[in-house]
Order: structure tokens, then sequence, then C-alpha cells
């Protein structure tokens, strides 16, 4: 009787630890709006920058084992935004983005390579498939991933518990290459387009 | 360095304001220059350019001097929102840090910003205006 207090906490252990290494769906779906992607086009007339908030889609991540990282990222096309409305809407137009016939970009993550941990978390080459205005490429691109165990709480004052997931990535797309007017006024909008996704995925406690 | 590119601007806009006879200031006794506009507009010894009535100088200076204000207003109003090169933004960019997953986003504060179109369109206005001045000074 005396060993049933050890005995339990032997039981708990055994039991919780394949649930720790279990992989995670982690939700970046966020209602905070910190979540987003920004972009800057540095053409030599006019640089352009711009976000868009408009951030969905689940990651499933094991900590264990990283490299089985696999989920998708979508952006709500009108959801990109620039710091003036005439230029907004010619950037969603049917000439540029036309985001009533392609309301989405996406990011379909098939493999992980070259992975590595460093202070920040781990740091990897992640290929996928990266669609924007109906055309579909497969790119590789450098992304952090920080996984935040039980600070879903922090972040939700309390209100849900669970782990968080940053992930962290700049990579360089061609517009050429997806259809965005190719070759076209490259004086004031840059043929290459920077991306910075910096997104926070929630894993509530079951 | 932005002092010394208000001074030097302010400087300008007073010898501008001279030069056009706008605004006094002191010179020789026996100096004749009184300034473009006023030379232009009263001075009876040039048979083209003259203004032929009290009410044809007044509408002559008065749209010069508005065409003036709006130059200079332009050029000052862009300058002191900070002389933003590209076009005029509606909102501005503000950058803020996630304090719990340290992640950078970009959240907007709506704030008219002037671009080089809104003192294209100024100063081309302004033009506009003195050049119509200038025509009723011929008249």
């Amino acid at each position: 009787m005396k060993n049933i207090p050890g005995i339990l906490s032997a039981v708990t252990i055994f039991a919780a630890t394949p649930l720790l290494a279990e992989p995670q769906s982690f939700d970046f779906d966020d209602p905070k709006g910190v979540n987003s992607i920004s972009f800057t086009l540095d053409a030599p007339l006019e640089q352009i920058n711009g976000s868009g908030k408009g951030v969905t889609g689940t990651v499933t991540y094991d900590p264990e084992n990283p490299e089985a990282t696999s989920g998708t990222i979508v952006i709500a096309t009108d959801s990109l935004t620039v710091t003036n409305d005439t230029m907004r809407d010619h950037m969603l137009g049917d000439g540029w983005l036309h985001a009533e016939k392609y309301p989405e970009i996406s990011f379909v993550a098939q493999s992980m390579s070259e992975v590595e941990a460093t202070d920040q978390g781990i740091r990897a080459q992640l290929t996928g498939d990266f669609s924007l205005k109906g055309v579909t490429q497969t790119i590789t691109v450098p992304v952090t991933l920080t996984y935040l165990p039980d600070m879903l709480g922090a972040r939700t004052n309390g209100r849900a518990e669970g782990d968080l997931l940053v992930i962290r990535s700049n990579f360089t797309i061609n517009r050429s290459e997806y259809g965005i007017k190719p070759g076209k006024n490259t004086d004031k909008v840059a043929e290459e387009i920077e991306l910075r996704l910096a997104i926070a995925g929630a894993a509530p406690d079951a | 360095m932005s002092a010394q590119i208000y001074f030097e601007a302010a400087a300008r806009v007073m010898n501008t304001l001279i030069f056009l006879g706008l605004l006094e200031t002191k010179r020789p006794k026996n100096s004749q220059f009184v300034g473009v506009l006023p030379k232009l507009c009263n001075d009876r010894s040039m048979s083209k350019i003259r203004a032929q009535s009290a009410f044809g100088r007044s509408l002559c200076r008065g749209l010069q001097l508005a065409g003036l204000i709006l130059i200079l207003g332009s050029v000052g109003y862009w300058m002191m929102t900070g002389a933003h090169t590209g076009f005029s933004k509606n909102r501005v960019e503000v950058a803020k840090i996630d304090p719990i997953t340290q992640i950078e986003y970009v959240d907007y504060e709506e704030r008219f910003v002037p671009g080089i179109e809104f003192l294209s369109a100024g100063t081309v206005a302004g033009l506009g205006l003195l050049a119509v001045g200038f025509f009723f000074a011929r008249k």
C-alpha cells in the first residue's frame, strides 16, 4: 500500500510519455490579428510595403520529430493591404492579383531538410507548394520553428491552455513566375517580392 | 540636418517673397527695385504689362498671392509630414511586437501622409494661379 503513490506516478509518467511524443496540430487562425505576412517590392521609382492578416491553416508538429512537420498555411488575398487605398484596389484588381478569382494564397508543406536546433528553436529548409494567382510552384524556403509549451494560456489570458508554435520565414519570389504582369511596370513594381512570414499557431489541451 | 533643411527652405521663401515684392525689406535709398509683382502690376511706364484699374491690380495681386501661398503651403505641408517621396498614404505602418511570441507585426494607423503627387498637384495649381494672375496683369 505504501508504494501506491509511487506506482501511480510511474503510471502517470508512462501514460504521459506517448502523449508528449505525439504530433500536435496547431491552428493558425489568429483572432488577435498578430499573424501576418509582410511584403516589400523595391522598384527604382517606388517601394511598396504591405501586409496580409487573413492567415489560416493548420500545421502538424512533433517536437521530437520536427522533420515530419506538415501542414498548410493560407492567406486570404483580399486581406492584403498597402498604405494607399488606390494602390490596394489596383493590387487586388484583375490586372494584378485578381483577388476575386484567386481568393487564396497558400503554402503546402511537403518535406523538411537541413534541420538544426538553435537558441530560437528549429531551423530548417522547408519544401512545399506555393500557390499564387492560380500558379503553383514547388519552392524551398528557410524556416524557424519555435515551440512554446504551455504558453497558450499567457496569450489568451487563461481562457485556454495549451502550446504555441511560432513559424518565421523570410523568402523571395518572382512575380513573373506566377503570371503577375511578367516584365511589366518594373520601374514602379519590382519583379522580386520579399515575403516575411511570422505566425503563431495554437494547440489547445484536449 | 532637418533643421538646416527647414532654415534653407525658409530663407528661400523669404527671398522669393522679397523678389516678388510681397515682402518689404530694407534697401538702399536710391534703389529702384520694388519687386517683380508691383512692377508688373503698377509700373505705368511699361506699356504692355500693367493693370488697368484698382480692381485689376487687386485681382492680380490676390491671384498671385493665392498661388504663392498654395505652392508654399504644399511644399511646407509635404516637408512637415516627412517629405515622403512615394505616393500619398491613407494609413501609416506601425511596427508592433507580440509580448508572448515576440512576433513582429505591422499594424496601421489611419493618417494621411502627402506624397509626391500631392506636392506636384499643389505646385502645379499654385503655378496656374500665378499664371492667371500674370494674365490679368497683362490685360
